[in-house]
């Protein structure tokens, strides 16, 4: 299942991004009445049908994967889980539907009545994430559970879904995905650019885009920034299992020190490192003398994978990195700054860097899901099912189960060659009259 | 509304629309693409959207049943996954990245196949899947059906004009 999510989420990350990054790009060309702009817009949505084509298909065979491997999972949860994806489903028919449409209407219908068909892709794609993260927000912190032979009982399904856990989780996730699709995007004019070198008017259009892309990046960066971190100081208090394994914390205690590149032993033990005395505790609750849990407070046999801690310093790295490389594209865009360092903006080592900014935050958020999971580990309903009999073997599933992932990489190959040739038969962009 | 409905409607929706592009998938083998080979634009995943959700609602209205109906069904369902993802390598290569207009007679005929087996093991599930219910030992979750249909009334009316629109226009 770990190989199916890991694939499903790069299409659906970007499935959730890209209408609002084609919304912001065609809002800009219909203010400037700008026919390149449009057509920048009108080509990333034809990116974006592909992209959910692998979409659908990727999502289906995750919900087969969901009945056939985890049926306990869901005989257990399905009075809970069942809503969110119920309403993952409508958010998605939505989304599908008119970005078909939004697609097939591009110079038949025209300006901003064009632009409001887009509205509802937006939405429906934001409603989607919204929603399927809102049923892996009560796996990591059930609520409102009574268990009745081996099932959830709840009378109020939906305030077992609405808990603080989830408004952290959606949050953090969705702004994720949109700060991810957008340097994605960004990396992509960054190799339109290198490889084509668009002059005049498409070169123009393709730097306006590219700032504001950087420009929307900042306020998703600074909004995911705090988002981060008051999620992790939930964390604190919610799951402390799950936090003790991410911030490397040994043995309860206040004046708990932040040990960077430490690492835990399997036995529990935290070893390496440098530690910054008592900046743990300030970080989880502004004070030295906040009381953080540690690993061994709990059973050895509910310890989740304590490698989450290295996953989280690899993940903070890229996050500081990706940071880097776009301040510095913006800082360039300063007409204080003299001509002769303004004109690095567009030179080939930053737009280099440009390029793998967006595999970079792909990896982040695979990274960020991984430490999702790992760290509910060995609980698939935290607290309350454990993973192994969530787990529903059979002998057809251990002998043919492979093939699952075999088939994702195979679609996965065919998406990104259909992306690279789609990009590569359009060339550069030329302004097309029907779309103003 | 009885949970049943639920999965049955989108089922329902999903039987002609899945038909008609399994008799477009075959018409248009041996011809270009500009001579009746193209096939109907855009429309797939919205297609197959009414499936999810059938699957979706059986999967999470009747719960209780999931881990004898997965049992029942794992090897069609597994070939209907294999196939479903074929098909959309296939879709992708067809009519996003194949820039010739002329047919291709094996990929073609593939393609077109792999809606017949997509739809027997559907058929053969959506058998197996009955007779276990047949049983009487599952009770659907009856608590989730009335969160669940005021999204019904949402969204059939908001995709109603904009599906009638894809299905009308000129195939790709």
């Amino acid at each position: 299942m770990a190989d199916s999510l890991g694939f499903h989420i790069i299409f659906a990350m970007l499935g959730v991004g890209l209408p609002l990054v084609i919304l912001i790009i065609e809002h800009l060309g219909l203010r400037r009445k700008d026919p390149i702009i449009l057509e920048h817009a009108r080509r990333l949505s034809i990116a974006a049908i592909i992209l959910v084509v692998a979409g659908v298909a990727s999502g289906t065979i995750i919900s087969l994967q969901m009945a056939l491997v985890w049926g306990n999972l869901i005989k257990f949860g399905g009075s809970i889980m069942g809503l969110a994806f119920g309403w993952e489903g409508y958010a998605f028919m939505i989304e599908s539907v008119f970005l078909a449409f939004y697609v097939t209407t591009w110079g038949k219908i025209k300006g901003w009545r064009h632009w409001l068909i887009g509205l509802p892709v937006a939405l429906g794609a934001l409603g989607s994430a919204l929603a399927i993260t809102l049923g892996n927000a009560w796996m990591q912190n059930p609520g409102m559970l009574d268990v009745v032979n081996d099932k959830v009982v709840s009378t109020n399904p939906l305030g077992a879904l609405l808990t603080e856990t989830a408004f952290f989780m959606t949050s953090h996730s969705v702004v994720g995905y949109y700060l991810a699709t957008i340097l994605c995007v960004l990396g992509v004019y960054a190799f339109y650019l290198w490889r084509y070198k668009p002059s005049g008017k498409d070169q123009s259009a393709t730097h306006t885009i590219m700032l504001r892309l950087v420009i929307a990046s900042f306020v998703f960066m600074a909004a995911e920034a705090m988002l981060g971190h008051f999620q992790t100081q939930y964390l604190a208090v919610s799951q402390p299992r799950k936090f003790a394994a991410l911030e490397t914390v040994q043995t309860t205690t206040r004046d708990a020190p932040y040990i960077v590149g430490g690492h835990f032993t399997a036995d529990g033990q935290v070893e390496g490192g440098v530690r910054i005395p008592g900046l743990l505790s300030i970080l989880t609750d502004w004070t030295t003398s906040t009381k953080v849990t540690g690993l061994t407070s709990f059973p050895k046999s509910d310890w989740p994978m304590l490698f989450i801690n290295l996953l989280f310093e690899i993940k903070m790295m890229l996050v500081s990195l990706v940071a880097a490389i776009t301040l510095v594209f913006a800082l360039l865009h300063i007409k204080k700054i003299k001509e002769r360092i303004r004109r690095w903006r567009y030179s080939k080592p930053l737009l280099l860097g440009l390029m793998i900014t967006g595999p970079l935050t792909v990896i982040i958020v695979e990274l960020g899901w991984m430490i999702a999971e790992f760290g509910r580990q060995p609980f698939a309903v935290n607290g309350y099912l454990r993973t192994s009999d969530a787990f529903s073997a059979s002998q057809a599933v251990t002998d043919w189960g492979y093939l699952f992932p075999l088939s994702y990489v195979v679609l996965f190959v065919a998406t990104g060659v259909a992306l690279r040739l789609l990009f590569k038969r359009q060339g550069k962009v030329r302004a097309s009259k029907d779309l103003v | 509304m009885a949970p049943i409905l639920f999965v049955i409607i989108p089922l329902i929706a999903y039987v002609p629309m899945f038909g008609y592009e399994t008799y477009i998938a075959f018409r248009r083998i041996g011809k270009p693409r500009d001579k009746g080979g193209a096939y109907l634009h855009a429309t797939w995943e919205s297609t197959h959207t009414f499936l999810i959700l059938s699957v979706n609602y059986f999967i999470w209205l009747y719960s209780s049943a999931i881990v004898a109906v997965g049992q029942a069904v794992f090897v069609p369902m597994l070939i209907f996954g294999l196939a479903f993802i074929l098909r959309a390598v296939l879709y992708i290569y067809l009519f996003y990245i194949k820039s010739s207009n002329q047919p291709t007679p094996g990929r073609d005929v593939l393609f077109a196949l792999l809606h017949v087996v997509i739809a027997v093991c559907l058929i053969y599930t959506i058998i197996q899947t009955l007779i276990v219910l047949s049983s009487g030992a599952y009770q659907p979750n009856n608590l989730l059906p009335s969160l669940l249909w005021p999204g019904i009334v949402l969204t059939v009316p908001l995709i109603a004009v904009p599906l009638y629109f894809l299905y009308r226009t000129k195939s790709r």
